[in-house]
């Protein structure tokens, strides 16, 4: 419990941080400063549209965070997740088209479903690897993930192309499948639950089931998991199977719930999960802040772009301070630990 | 007579998560110019922060430091040795790739007018200074090869070569054999007819008995006692150490002949560079005895014990239990089979210091019932067993959340014995039980192996440490660059130090191999 309470205290000083910075870049920029920060702080919050959107942009954002902690947990650097969504999204969206004439309660389980095995089963292709040869996952996903792209872009150029788009798209499918609205007019949508009870779930694998305990024992020290008798291998797979595939559903309930087809350009929902992990420690509770965050960030920048002059880069430039300011502190713990050691 | 060094009052706390604990509390320190002068204590009595204060890797909190009559102000390591004090610690920093000279001329090194070491004119220089010291070691060997004695050795001859005068010895003898230690006594010997003083850390009573002039006694950061150690008896400094009485002791029954439990047969390991570290190793674990494997670190054990274990393939041979072969199983598998594991390792292998203790105690048991059920943990379970088990083996932690990796290097065996002793096991392979252990947790692990020996457990214990060898074991196989060069019988005469030390450091070796193989086949 301890450590859930300093997570959130390292999170809410990185916050004040990096908020303190914004409002420096934006005094720096613009030429009316004060506007602008109101704009920047209050625009997510000064009404319904601009809230639920913010709420709506975290939706996957969550789910790529809590994929990024279950992999890093087991200490599984998975790269890949941009690239794993990207598929099981590709895929998710493929299996939705052809069963536009499906009921949605049957289609839409049976798209998600897809996402998550494809985008969990590239994952594991990679933790398969390192028990088999020991490869490095950090590389091997990242580079399987990467080298997946352009075939994933070629088909939404290419065979499962919507003409009538005019870019890279694929077809709509039935819009009856598409989530339901939450707090119109924003973009809100009721894959927000879907998300907290993944939350959920893996708060209890986490804190709760052998699994969890598995993970983290393994993530901590590998040799000593081994030796106390954890199949460790197992684990490994059985983790980056459930990073991948969460990132293969990230992006399918990205679909379902804003773009309505598969967009063929890079959405950073993947890579942005992997701060938001780092930020929350992995904890998947923390994750919803976290996500919240980024979503914050972004959504005022944008705001601020539309009604006062800043440019929406600033968003980039906040969450990448934020990163810092949160990993220099485990640096500070690091060498903590260090120092211990030392005096024994 | 004017002290030559003076520590007084000195005062250290450490802050590690908020706790505030005191690590010396007023510590006095007089040594006399030219004397051996042993500091003697407990682990974490304060005997290294003390030494590390003076040498200015840690800096105290208050206490003032004379040397040589003046005020030592000093802020870093380099300027103590400008001083003329140097310290070999604990655990050697030498650089294994670099050859003899290279070590003892680093970070001085002397180089010409374009930055280039001559290593030939530099392996000269270090070898006129060698003949002057009066030690020689070939400057030219590279140090990766050498024996942890000559290690050593090479390390005090590194300080000296930087000018101390006064050099601090940090448990010089606990990485030692039984024969390098007469021989690092002999090196202190004539370091002080040379003239230089010399601090002796160790928590050994017999060395200080046998190389020590003047001892200061520490106990939980505080001097405790003081004086010539020809005023002290063992007893009475045993006493100054521990705070009580504590009988050194072992009592043993004489064990009864029991089934064989584990058999390894033909066992060979192979490094990665393919250099044989196991060479067609045999025996049998009893029922009811303790078997130690004697050795000098490094001859082979920790890859025999991993074959064992499952954690290292052999290239040939097999491990049976109980006529049942385990060979190429993993852990998880010899844990079922019953066997339980204390490696030598316990900060890497036996232990995960980032994780909680009872994350820690139940890594061999958190599948079981009645540990979980159905896949969930029973949380509160994990916790009252984890507690009551910090509760009977001792273990000082604030709470059984808390990180591990916080704990003294005693206090992390206790936890790693808690978990192995409590796995219901009928084998124990157990390599360097008590290194680095004080007294007190010493003697109690010793109590517990025979209690197990009483309990029909059969025991493998790898230890360098000669009092062990003789005072616990049943049976005494002793390992020599990866083969076992004798087989003893301890019950069956008395074995003396100098004769199993002496297979040990392979001077001699029995030609044992026929009878013994042929005996652990046939049964």
């Amino acid at each position: 419990m301890n450590k859930f309470i300093s997570s959130l205290k390292r999170l809410f000083i990185a916050i004040v941080f990096a908020l303190m910075l914004g409002a420096v870049i934006i005094i720096i920029t613009s030429s009316k400063p004060s506007n602008a920060i109101k704009i920047f702080f209050l625009g997510p919050f000064s009404n319904k549209y601009f809230f639920g959107n913010m709420i709506s942009y975290a939706i996957p954002l969550i789910i790529s965070g809590l994929a990024a902690s279950i992999a890093f947990s087991a200490n599984m650097w998975n790269m890949g997740l941009e690239g794993q969504l990207y598929i099981g999204g590709l895929c998710g969206t493929y299996f939705a088209c052809q069963m536009s004439s499906y009921p949605a309660a049957i289609a839409i389980p049976i798209a998600l479903i897809v996402s998550f095995l494809v985008g969990g089963a590239i994952a594991a292709v990679s933790s398969y690897l390192k028990t088999k040869w020991n490869i490095n996952v950090f590389l091997s996903s990242l580079l399987i993930a990467n080298g997946l792209f352009p075939f994933v872009t070629f088909f939404l150029e290419g065979p499962f192309n919507d003409p009538k788009a005019g870019f890279a798209a694929s077809p709509r499918f039935n819009q009856n499948f598409m989530f339901s609205k939450i707090l119109s007019p924003s973009e809100l949508h009721s894959g927000l639950f879907i998300a907290l009870g993944f939350v959920v779930l893996f708060y209890f694998i986490r804190r709760q089931r052998v699994l969890g305990y598995e993970i983290k024992i393994t993530g901590e020290n590998a040799l000593f998991a081994y030796y106390g008798g954890v199949p460790t291998g197992r684990v490994e797979i059985i983790a980056m199977f459930l990073s991948g595939g969460l990132a293969g559903l990230a992006g399918m309930i990205n679909v379902f719930g804003s773009t309505g087809r598969m967009l063929g350009y890079m959405s950073m929902i993947g890579w942005n999960g992997i701060p938001i992990a780092i930020i929350a420690r992995y904890d998947p509770i923390i994750v919803v802040p976290a996500a919240l965050l980024f979503s914050f960030i972004q959504k005022g920048a944008e705001a601020g772009a539309l009604f006062a002059d800043i440019t929406p880069q600033v968003a980039q430039l906040i969450q990448a301070a934020i990163f810092y300011i949160i990993t220099a502190e485990g640096l500070f713990d690091f060498i903590g630990i260090w120092k211990r050691k030392v005096v024994k | 007579m004017k002290s030559y060094l003076e520590m007084q009052e000195i005062n250290k706390t450490y802050r590690t998560y908020g706790h505030i604990v005191m690590a010396l509390k007023g510590v006095n320190l007089n040594v006399k110019k030219g004397t051996v002068h042993a500091v003697l204590g407990e682990n974490g009595a304060g005997k290294t922060t003390l030494m590390e204060i003076l040498v200015s890797v840690l800096k105290k909190d208050s206490g003032t430091i004379y040397f040589r009559g003046q005020k030592l102000e000093i802020e870093n390591p380099f300027q103590a040795f400008a001083q003329g004090i140097g310290m070999v610690h604990q655990h050697f920093s030498l650089i294994k790739d670099f050859t003899v000279a290279e070590n003892i001329v680093l970070g001085v090194e002397p180089v010409n007018r374009i930055g280039i070491i001559n290593s030939e004119q530099l392996e000269k220089k270090v070898l006129k200074f060698f003949r002057e010291s009066g030690f020689v070691i070939d400057p030219s060997v590279v140090v990766g090869t050498l024996s942890m004695g000559q290690r050593q050795k090479v390390e005090i001859l590194r300080i000296l070569y930087r000018g101390a005068d006064l050099l601090i010895l940090d448990e010089p003898t606990s990485v030692l054999a039984e024969q390098e230690v007469k021989d690092l006594f002999r090196v202190v010997n004539i370091l002080k007819k040379q003239g230089k003083t010399i601090i002796f850390i160790t928590h050994k009573v017999k060395e200080v008995l046998d190389i020590a002039d003047e001892i200061t006694v520490l106990r939980e950061g505080r001097t405790v006692g003081k004086g010539r150690v020809k005023d002290f008896d063992k007893k009475r400094i045993v006493q100054m150490i521990m705070g009580e009485s504590i009988s050194l002791n072992i009592e043993r029954i004489p064990p009864k002949k029991g089934k064989i439990l584990l058999s390894v047969q033909g066992l060979s390991v192979k490094s990665k560079g393919d250099s044989e570290k196991v060479k067609d190793i045999s025996f049998n674990l009893r029922k009811g005895e303790i078997t130690v494997i004697a050795g000098v670190s490094g001859s082979g054990q920790k890859e025999l014990v991993e074959a064992i274990f499952g954690l290292r393939q052999p290239s040939a041979g097999k491990v049976l239990v109980e006529g049942k072969d385990i060979t190429n199983l993993a852990p998880r598998d010899h844990r079922k089979m019953g066997i339980s594991y204390i490696p030598e390792d316990r900060m890497n292998l036996g232990s995960s210091l980032n994780s909680s203790l009872i994350e820690n105690i139940i890594v061999d048991k958190y599948y079981k019932l009645p540990f979980s059920k159905r896949g969930w943990m029973q949380i509160d379970l994990l916790k009252k067993y984890s507690e009551r088990l910090v509760d009977r083996y001792n273990i000082k932690i604030a709470d059984v959340d808390s990180c591990v990796g916080n704990l003294s290097g005693g206090n992390i065996q206790r936890v790693i014995i808690a978990r192995e002793l409590n796995a219901d096991s009928k084998i124990l392979i157990t390599q360097e039980p008590t290194m680095g252990l004080d007294l007190r947790s010493t003697k109690y692990v010793y109590n517990l192996l025979l209690e197990m020996r009483k309990q029909g457990k059969a025991i493998l214990l790898l230890t360098s440490d000669m009092d062990e060898v003789i005072g616990l074991s049943d049976k005494i196989l002793v390992m020599y660059q990866g083969e076992i060069v004798v087989s003893l019988d301890n019950n069956l005469r008395a074995i003396s130090k100098d004769e199993i030390g002496e297979y040990m450091l392979g001077i001699k070796r029995q030609n044992y191999i026929e009878q013994h193989v042929s005996e652990v086949y046939n049964e």
